[in-house]
């Protein structure tokens, strides 16, 4: 003992250290003894079908583990079930993104062929009016980054396919800017050949290039009025960026 | 002899060795495992329980439903060190000894053992009383207060194992120590006066 204690307490302390020792009786012990090789022998034969689920869980908090485990697995799944393909827009969206986000970084991903997927649905979602301008915006970045990498290679066969869904996002483009609703009379009538903003020219070009999805060189369907019209003019890119019209086409 | 200080175990398992072998044994459910993990701890156990009961035939139930108890629970030992191994029986005897003083199923009594030749009858009567009164104080106390209390003056644990196997540090322990004793005393102080 490291501190002092009176005597008197500790006379009492001895008192009750020595009456806590004493010795149990045999016939108990032998009692006990028997009982435990009784619950030894009793375990043994128990089955232990149930092991792959031995958690460390005490006994009173197993089923409450149990559950709360069960539950947890159940919900994110059913999350991630309801959000894999969400609608832009939609609060699940997010677990939508984060799947396409894994998908492209899985090893030995084709991030090619990922981007035109990706940019396909939202093709899909903005023919479906599902948040057109979120999905179109959402396709053009799928395209952006699909072109991005295709241009290092002229030759991949996924070219025909870009080259589709483009034309397709020229098209939805134009078919939502032909819904908008037109602006409040103003007294001047733009001219047809005057009003050189992104969403008329991409409008014109994309009804164009629905015509022909696969034309020629000069005519092939590019992304470049839809996503760089409003940032950088359109196809006039300063070489900063990749450009469909400054790529070398496989036909080349 | 009535109180038997020799009789704590620790003889037939001393070597660590043979105490882990004794572990995997009874994990394995083998009866001679846990042979001589009863002769090794069932003093200590039952000293637990007559520290806190103070009845003999209630802390010999006890003792017996601790290593029943244990039986089922052993697969979860993972450490099998001597001091791990016999924390986790005073704590399986911790609990036995709540339940068994809430259920309330047997009145306390002395169970004097007077069968013992050249023993005074009066000197252990005596005793025994003191005890009672130690055990009756200590009811003001915290159950984690009493649980250091017997394993510092009846296991004469080291304030660096009751801190080890309680995880606690051994100011911790120290100062709970201190406080527990100093309510023991001021409970025990008005009835030595009466």
């Amino acid at each position: 003992m490291t501190d002092w204690i009176e005597p008197q307490l500790s006379a009492s302390l001895d008192a009750w250290r020595l009456s806590s020792r004493r010795t149990p009786r045999r016939h108990a012990v032998e009692r006990a003894h028997d009982a435990m090789l009784e619950a030894v022998l009793v375990e043994s034969r128990r089955p232990h079908a149930r092991r792959f689920l031995s958690f460390s869980f005490r006994p009173r908090f197993r089923h409450a583990g149990l559950i709360a485990t069960t539950a947890t697995i159940v919900a994110a799944a059913s999350v991630a079930a309801a959000g894999w393909n969400a609608a832009p827009g939609s609060a699940l969206f997010v677990v939508r993104a984060a799947r396409q986000g894994v998908m492209l970084k899985l090893p030995g991903a084709d991030d090619i062929a990922l981007h035109l997927e990706f940019a396909e649905q939202s093709l899909a979602d903005a023919t479906g009016h599902v948040n057109p301008a979120q999905s179109l915006a959402d396709a053009t970045t799928e395209l952006h980054a699909a072109f991005t990498e295709l241009s290092v290679d002229p030759s991949s066969p996924l070219w025909p396919r870009y080259k589709l869904d483009a034309a397709t996002l020229l098209s939805e483009e134009g078919d939502v800017e032909s819904e908008r609703p037109s602006p409040a009379p103003t007294g001047e009538t733009p001219g047809p050949t005057g009003d050189d903003s992104p969403s008329s020219s991409a409008s014109e070009r994309g009804d164009d290039e629905t015509a022909r999805p696969t034309a020629g060189h000069d005519s092939a369907p590019s992304p470049t009025g839809s996503w760089s019209g409003g940032n950088d003019g359109g196809g006039s890119d300063d070489g900063g960026s990749p450009s469909p019209g400054q790529t070398p086409h496989p036909d080349d | 002899m009535i109180f038997d200080e020799s009789n704590r175990g620790g003889a037939n398992l001393a070597d660590t060795h043979r105490l882990t072998q004794a572990v995997e044994a009874a994990q394995r459910g083998e009866a001679h495992g846990w042979t001589a993990l009863f002769e090794r701890f069932y003093p200590d156990v039952h000293a637990y329980a007559l520290a806190r009961l103070g009845d003999l035939t209630a802390a010999e139930d006890v003792t017996q439903d601790v290593f029943v108890a244990a039986v089922t629970s052993i697969k979860t030992l993972r450490d099998r060190r001597e001091p791990a191994v016999q924390a986790w029986f005073l704590h399986i005897c911790r609990y036995k000894v709540v339940d068994h003083i809430r259920r309330g199923s047997r009145q306390r009594g002395l169970a004097l053992d007077t069968t013992h030749p050249g023993v005074d009858p009066g000197a252990i009567a005596e005793v025994n009383l003191e005890a009672d009164r130690v055990r009756a104080a200590m009811a003001h106390l915290t159950e984690d207060q009493r649980d250091i209390l017997i394993r510092r003056f009846v296991l004469d644990q080291s304030l660096e194992d009751v801190a080890a196997t309680t995880r606690r540090t051994v100011g911790a322990v120290k100062s709970m120590q201190h406080r527990a004793l100093e309510a023991v005393r001021r409970a025990l102080s008005p009835k030595r006066a009466a």
